[in-house]
């Protein structure tokens, strides 16, 4: 089979390209960066450049001391007085430790073997003659009278020897460090070009390849897209024909895409067809909706005229539980004043129920008091009968009085006088027991009557008490029942205002009821104009679909 | 003269005081065995024993109440020998003395048994009394019949 | 008690005790007299025996008569004032009630005055002056019923009748009169002389007065 871009996918080919901008970036990135990073100041290639070139500004410091130090000996060479002469030698001690440091120093620092030695043998050997000659031939000569002109030739010919020699070294070191250094540096330069030559020749490569497959890809997407979006914009145009569909020639995302789009467009297809089958489906809703708002607007009409009649009946209501309100006024105030009358009884039935309690008391006593008479009257008759006998014995005594003096004869005829007297005593006593005889009879009948009376009055009272007490009680009942009354009627006026507040609350619903209805008609009407509206619709969106062929 | 009043049933009778020697209440007697309807009983009177007689029965009016006027007439009884033994006479409303004139106007006594026991009728004041005579109330056989003393 | 129905009570409706209004009211004075108030009485005792009686009397009438010792005098015990005296019953007639003394003018000393006593008039003698007893200081005699104890005794001797005036009047006793003591001096000189001796009863002295001496002194100072 043929192989071809376009068999990938874009995306495929996108990422490539991307993978393939975005490494060779990247290549090129980090060989520069190498680049950069080598030939860099203090990089790896120009350190060495660095370190030689210190090295041979450390060599140098050592021999600037003793270039000082052969200052000072040339100094010295004029100095007489012995101040100066102190002053300088001590200097050239000061020269010549720190030559010695700087040396040290030096000789530390150097790596390079070669140079190392050479500066052991050469620069440090040469140095330190100087020194020494220096010290063994020309200080001691300094301040010495008369040695000027040996100390004049010591100094031209042995130090500036020496000194020359050391100069020599010095400068032969220091050249060839030179050279060193320039060497470096001429490979690095060198170096460096290469490698920017490669990277660019690698860069440019690098872009034409990418430029290329973009191209490619380009041109592939762009084709696609061509077709796809003449005929999205049939579509959007509105005239196009939903059963074309588009070639789908490409299997990648075009492709794809055109095959989406050619589902859609399918499924546009479908929508419409129901649509149309819903527009038929809604004018005829649309048609029962009118029917059915004639219709509501019918009972609309019934509902009003009904409310007028609920507000006519509530307002009947309220003035009929207005007119009962104050007749339950009315009856609590009378349940009030009965129960007032009541308690008022009922206070006086205690009072009542006191008195008569009282005369059941005084009948109890008065009933022990007769019970006591007639124990008194029984007592009496005890002594009534002492003094019956008494009456009989005087009696007797009389009479064997009489018979007494009789035998006497004449010295009895004062007896009989007292014999009679006696009888006449005993007659009197007879007579007074029987008078006394008679009241205890009296008095016991009377007692026996009043006893009778007296409980006969007390059952009287008792039974008067027990009725008390039931009128009382019945009365505790009635005030109780007033009570209840009054609760209830309390209950009634809250039901009554509970019911005059709800009859105003039912005028009030009626009212908004009627205003709702009011509303409603309007509503209603709306409603018809929106069937009316939604009637259009349909026909507009028909006549829209009616566009597409499906 | 001096009477001692007394009542048997529906007669007043009347006994002359001065063959009285002593009235005394009513007591208890004690009736022996196989005693004659007219002898109430006996009782000690004074260490003694004394026969009361039952004027109701003897004169036939029934039974003397038992009333505290109902006493015992003392009456010395002269027996055969001349000595006296003292009997008693239950009666009824033993309670009054009067004086009474002997010579007083009497109704002739009639000739039944029970009228010669009572003996003679006398009129006082506008009552009718009979005086009793104790030797006709008594005769021989009921004297014989009383109880040794 | 008594079963018999009451017939009357006039005495209390028109005797004494009622209006006044009896018939017989004039005739016998007072209802105490009249035959109708006897007859209630007598028939009174138409009545049965109390309980006990029978036996009571039963055991009363078998005991035996204290035979009396001749030699005991029956005297009458008094009281005067403070003392008690005593009077032989020989020369009693009567004790009564008291009764209004009748003063005699221009008479006093011993003589109190006149008295009726059952429609005759006596002498009223004051013992107490006879006597030397003080009687003034003396409080009314009253016994437990309220009635006044003061009696007043008639006297006789002879042919002569004297009433007097004490102040109670006790009972008739029966002296030995070989019982009396001598009089002791501290009483008065009079009641010394006219007692015969004194005898203790009751836990009491009672002098005993000689009723001869007194008759003496009564009839001397009457003249």
């Amino acid at each position: 089979m043929r192989w071809r871009l376009t068999d990938y996918s874009i995306r495929a080919r996108l990422y490539v390209l991307g993978v393939l901008a975005f490494s060779s970036t990247l290549i090129v990135l980090l060989a520069a960066i190498y680049l950069v990073y080598q030939y860099r100041v203090e990089g790896p290639r120009h350190i060495p450049i660095k370190y030689k070139r210190m090295t041979r500004a450390e060599v140098a410091p050592p021999s600037i001391y003793l270039i000082e130090l052969y200052l000072v000996l040339q100094e010295l060479e004029t100095l007489t007085k012995p101040e100066e002469i102190r002053e300088r030698l001590t200097q050239v001690d000061e020269l010549a430790k720190q030559y010695d440091r700087k040396y040290a120093e030096a000789i530390e620092r150097l790596t390079n073997s070669t140079f190392r030695r050479r500066m052991e043998n050469e620069i440090d050997r040469t140095a330190r003659e100087l020194i020494r000659v220096a010290r063994t031939e020309y200080l001691p000569l300094i301040g010495q009278p008369g040695m000027q002109a040996k100390i004049s030739e010591v100094l031209r010919t042995r130090i500036l020897q020496a000194f020359r020699e050391h100069r020599k070294a010095a400068t032969e070191m220091d050249q060839a460090l030179q050279r060193e250094i320039d060497h470096l540096d001429e490979q690095l330069i060198s170096d460096a070009r290469t490698s920017l030559f490669w990277l660019a020749v690698v860069s440019i490569g690098m872009l034409i390849v990418g430029t290329l497959i973009a191209y490619l890809t380009m041109r592939g997407i762009v084709e696609g897209t061509q077709v796809l979006i003449h005929r999205v914009e049939e579509m959007s145009l509105g005239t196009s024909d939903l059963t074309v569909r588009i070639p789908v020639e490409t299997r990648d995302e075009m492709g794809r895409l055109a095959e989406g789009i050619n589902k859609m467009i399918a499924k546009i297809q479908s929508i419409v067809l129901k649509v149309r089958e819903s527009s038929i489906q809604l004018l005829s809703t649309a048609s029962e909706i009118a029917a059915t708002a004639r219709e509501q607007e019918a009972t609309v009409q019934g509902f009003s005229s009904s409310t007028t009649q609920v507000a006519a009946a509530v307002r009947e209501i309220t003035a009929t539980s207005k007119e009962l309100s104050g007749a339950m006024n009315e009856v609590n105030e009378r349940a009030n004043q009965a129960a007032m009358l009541a308690n008022t009884g009922r206070s006086r039935l205690v009072s009542m129920e006191a008195t008569m309690n009282h005369l059941v008391e005084s009948t109890a006593s008065i009933s022990s008091k007769l019970a006591m008479i007639r124990e008194k009257a029984d007592n009496i008759t005890m002594v009534v009968t002492t003094i019956t006998k008494v009456a009989d014995q005087t009696n007797l005594l009389s009479i064997n009085a009489a018979i007494e003096a009789e035998k006497a004869g004449e010295y009895g005829r004062g007896f009989l006088v007292v014999a009679r007297e006696i009888r006449r005593l005993a007659d009197q006593t007879a007579v007074a027991t029987l008078d006394i005889e008679n009241m205890v009879r009296h008095m016991q009948e009377a007692v026996t009557s009043g006893v009778m009376q007296m409980d006969k009055f007390s059952e009287e009272v008792r039974s008067g008490v027990g009725k008390v007490a039931e009128i009382n009680g019945q009365t505790g009942k009635i005030i109780e029942e007033v009570h209840g009354l009054t609760a209830r009627y309390c209950e009634v006026n809250e039901g009554m205002k509970n019911q005059a507040i709800g009859a105003e609350q039912i005028n009030e619903a009626m009212a908004s009821m009627a205003s709702n209805i009011r509303q409603t008609a309007a509503s209603l009407e709306e409603f018809k104009r929106a069937t009316d509206h939604l009637r259009s619709s349909v026909e507009l969106l028909n006549q829209e679909i009616a566009q597409f062929k499906s | 003269m001096l009477v001692l009043m007394f009542q048997i049933g529906d007669n007043r009778l009347a006994l002359d005081i001065r063959r009285v020697r002593e009235v005394v209440p009513r007591v208890h007697l004690d009736r022996p065995t196989m005693a004659p309807d007219w002898l109430a009983g006996l009782f000690v009177y004074r260490g003694h024993p004394v026969p009361v007689l039952d004027l109701h029965h003897l004169l036939g009016a029934g039974e003397c109440p038992p009333h505290l006027s109902s006493r015992i007439i003392l009456v010395p009884l002269e027996r055969e020998g001349g000595d006296e033994r003292l009997i008693g006479l239950l009666a009824a409303q033993v309670a009054d003395i009067r004086e009474i004139n002997a010579n007083a106007p009497s109704m002739p006594s009639l000739d039944s048994s029970s009228q010669a026991r009572l003996g003679q009728t006398l009129v006082e004041g506008d009552t009718i009394l009979h005086l009793l005579d104790l030797d006709h109330l008594l005769p021989d056989p009921v004297r014989k019949r009383l109880p040794p003393p | 008690m008594n079963t018999l129905p009451v017939v009357t009570d006039c005495w209390n409706q028109i005797g004494v005790r009622g209006d006044h209004s009896c018939p017989e009211l004039p005739r016998v004075v007072h209802c105490h007299n009249c035959s109708v108030f006897a007859s209630a009485g007598r028939r009174f005792l138409n009545a049965p025996s109390p309980d006990g009686y029978l036996e009571e009397w039963t055991r009363r009438l078998a005991a035996p008569i204290e035979i009396t010792s001749s030699d005991l005098t029956g005297v009458l015990i008094f009281r005067l004032a403070e003392e008690w005296l005593a009077l032989s019953v020989l020369v009693l007639v009567e004790v009564t009630l008291p009764r209004p003394i009748h003063r005699i003018p221009h008479r006093g000393g011993i003589l109190a005055g006149l008295v009726n006593i059952r429609g005759e008039l006596h002498l009223c003698a004051r013992l107490d002056q006879i006597l030397g007893v003080d009687r003034s200081e003396v409080a009314c005699s009253i016994s437990r019923t309220g009635r006044s104890l003061e009696r007043l005794l008639v006297l006789h001797r002879e042919d002569e009748r004297w009433v007097v005036a004490v102040d109670e009047v006790d009972q008739v006793y029966r002296v030995a009169l070989n019982e009396l003591v001598e009089v002791p001096p501290t009483i008065s000189r009079a009641l010394v002389r006219l007692s015969r001796g004194v005898f203790h009863w009751q836990g009491k002295s009672i002098g005993l007065l000689d009723d001869e001496r007194l008759f003496q002194t009564l009839r001397g100072r009457l003249r």
